[in-house]
């Protein structure tokens, strides 16, 4: 019984505890704990990271956002960018979940290699996933070529193709995060519940499910903002056609090819919807963590 | 657009570094290092051509960057650096004229022709532009802001075909690339692209009535660093070795 180990609260000691926090209390200057050499290269980071977003703010076309969102192009590629993640999300849940679950409670040879496995995605460049899956489920790929044959299922050129090629790619962001829900959290509730006589649909459903609620919610957001983000693995793999394909991302890479303003209205639409996310996600972790 | 001139700015900085070394080790030629810009169509034959060119003037060196035709032109307008620009087809090369980006005046080194693509055997018996349009055939496009695109596009108008496309590829290699591994039943691409798929396709001839050849041309860039030795590299593009090159690779004569 070590779950408690796994936990941060476990294995730091408290930071209020160290001396040189303690030292630091008195002073004040630049908050407990904070050496001010950090504060130069940490606001350069800052610049680093916000200046990007604002070039992209101030080369918005403010008055031709509204003639530009209408467009028929744009809307398919925004109604594409609701669906496909959505969708992707939805494919990720219901096979990371109990992969998440077999990662952290299954004891078997080799989990960490099916582990690096599975979260090989995450740093795999698109492209490259893009063309795997090609291999591996286009029309002559290793199962694709049988379902092809035998069904007539052609995955790439269509909505599905996209939302299977972007949870490919982004599963792992929620494999991720609830696997260390699940590790966090332990068996002692669980236990603790069956104890008092609890039954294990009982326990699942008032113990485990609503423990994992946070994290659940965590995994499918992250995984969420990466499948909206989506464009190496869903060009290749899915192809690009206004209506069927074409998200969002896409629509952006296109357009700037030759036309650069529409780039930047799409853009300002992703930046939008990822500081959405942005915000949900932290919502969700202030439920999380009380 | 600031993402991809801002990785085009690097390349120059870096390119320049080289370039002043290239100059003192033979300064009585003193080439320099020559960044091309040029189309993905080239991806394959270029590096082949610019060992030659090496070859004849040991002292340059060819820094090649691809990428479609109208962005490069648009990131040039917006301060990319770049020595020589390449481009397919005409329409790039006259708006950067039109934009005063080049040196002087263009010259054609090489053409390019459309050919219907099928996987090997065709076993969908595709042989012509109308065949297309046939029903249940998955047919791949390159999308209309690349160059093989508009070439595509304007074939089938002339030939009066409307297409379903079930994708707008992001230029002819790729086009190429999903007929091969047998995502598409048909394609329209480069013959250049037909032949670099080997034997996995067949390409199908599309008449002239049907298409206009594509040029490919070549200027010295206005804010050339190297602006002596991209005359020289734009020069070599039309000499018989750099036409061999070409020429193996399915090029037209220009």
């Amino acid at each position: 019984m070590t779950p408690n180990l796994m936990t941060p609260d476990a294995t730091t000691p408290d930071p209020r505890r160290l001396p040189w926090r303690r030292r630091e209390r008195g002073g004040h200057r630049g908050g407990h704990g904070l050496p001010l050499w950090t504060v130069p290269p940490a606001l350069l980071g800052v610049m680093f990271l916000v200046l990007p977003l604002v070039g992209l703010l101030v080369n918005v076309p403010w008055t031709a956002v509204p003639v530009q969102l209408r467009a028929p192009d744009v809307r398919s590629a925004l109604y594409l960018s609701l669906i496909c993640p959505i969708g992707s999300t939805l494919i990720a849940i219901v096979l990371g979940v109990p992969l998440a679950w077999l990662l952290a409670r299954g004891r078997f040879p080799g989990r960490g290699l099916v582990r690096g496995l599975v979260t090989l995605p995450m740093i795999l460049p698109p492209v490259v996933g893009g063309v795997a899956l090609l291999y591996a489920f286009g029309r002559g790929g290793l199962v694709g070529r049988w379902g092809y044959r035998e069904f007539g299922i052609s995955l790439p050129y269509t909505t599905l193709g996209v939302m299977v090629a972007s949870a490919f790619v982004s599963m792992p962001f929620l494999v991720l995060a609830v696997e260390a829900g699940i590790v966090q959290t332990g068996v002692r509730y669980e236990e603790a519940a069956e104890t008092l006589g609890a039954g294990r649909l009982m326990v699942l459903r008032r113990i485990t499910l609503p423990m994992l609620a946070p994290s659940l919610g965590a995994g499918a957001t992250l995984c969420w903002a990466r499948a909206l983000g989506e464009l190496g693995a869903t060009l290749t793999f899915a192809g690009n056609l206004s209506g069927t394909t074409q998200t969002t991302p896409l629509a952006v890479f296109i357009a700037l090819q030759t036309r650069p303003q529409d780039a930047v209205v799409l853009s300002l639409v992703l930046f939008v919807l990822s500081l959405g996310a942005l915000l949900a996600l932290r919502g969700r972790r202030m439920v999380g963590n009380p | 657009m600031a993402a991809s001139s801002g990785i085009a700015g690097m390349g120059g900085h870096g390119m320049s570094g080289m370039g002043g070394m290239g100059g003192m080790a033979a300064a009585s030629t003193a080439p320099g290092s020559v960044l091309v810009l040029a189309p993905g169509t080239l991806a394959t034959v270029l590096p082949m051509v610019d060992k030659e060119f090496v070859h004849a003037h040991p002292a340059a060196s060819v820094s090649p960057s691809f990428g479609h035709s109208p962005a490069q032109v648009i990131q040039v307008k917006q301060g990319s650096p770049g020595d020589v620009l390449l481009t397919v087809g005409a329409e790039s090369m006259a708006e950067a004229k039109k934009d005063g980006l080049l040196a002087g005046d263009s010259t054609v080194f090489g053409r390019n022709r459309l050919e219907i693509i099928v996987p090997a055997g065709n076993r969908k018996g595709v042989h012509t532009l109308a065949d297309l349009a046939k029903p249940g055939l998955t047919v791949v496009l390159p999308d209309e802001s690349t160059p093989a695109g508009v070439y595509a596009d304007r074939a089938l108008a002339k030939a009066g075909v409307t297409v379903k496309p079930a994708s707008k590829e992001l230029g002819s290699p790729d086009v190429a690339q999903k007929v091969a591994t047998g995502n598409a039943d048909a394609g329209i691409a480069f013959v250049t692209d037909v032949k670099a798929g080997g034997s996995k396709v067949t390409g199908i001839d599309i008449p002239d009535a049907d298409q206009v050849p594509a040029e490919y041309r070549a200027a010295v860039l206005k804010n050339a660093k190297h602006a002596a030795a991209a005359g020289m590299f734009v020069s070599f593009l039309s000499s018989p070795t750099a036409q061999q090159q070409f020429r193996q690779f399915g090029f037209l004569a220009p």
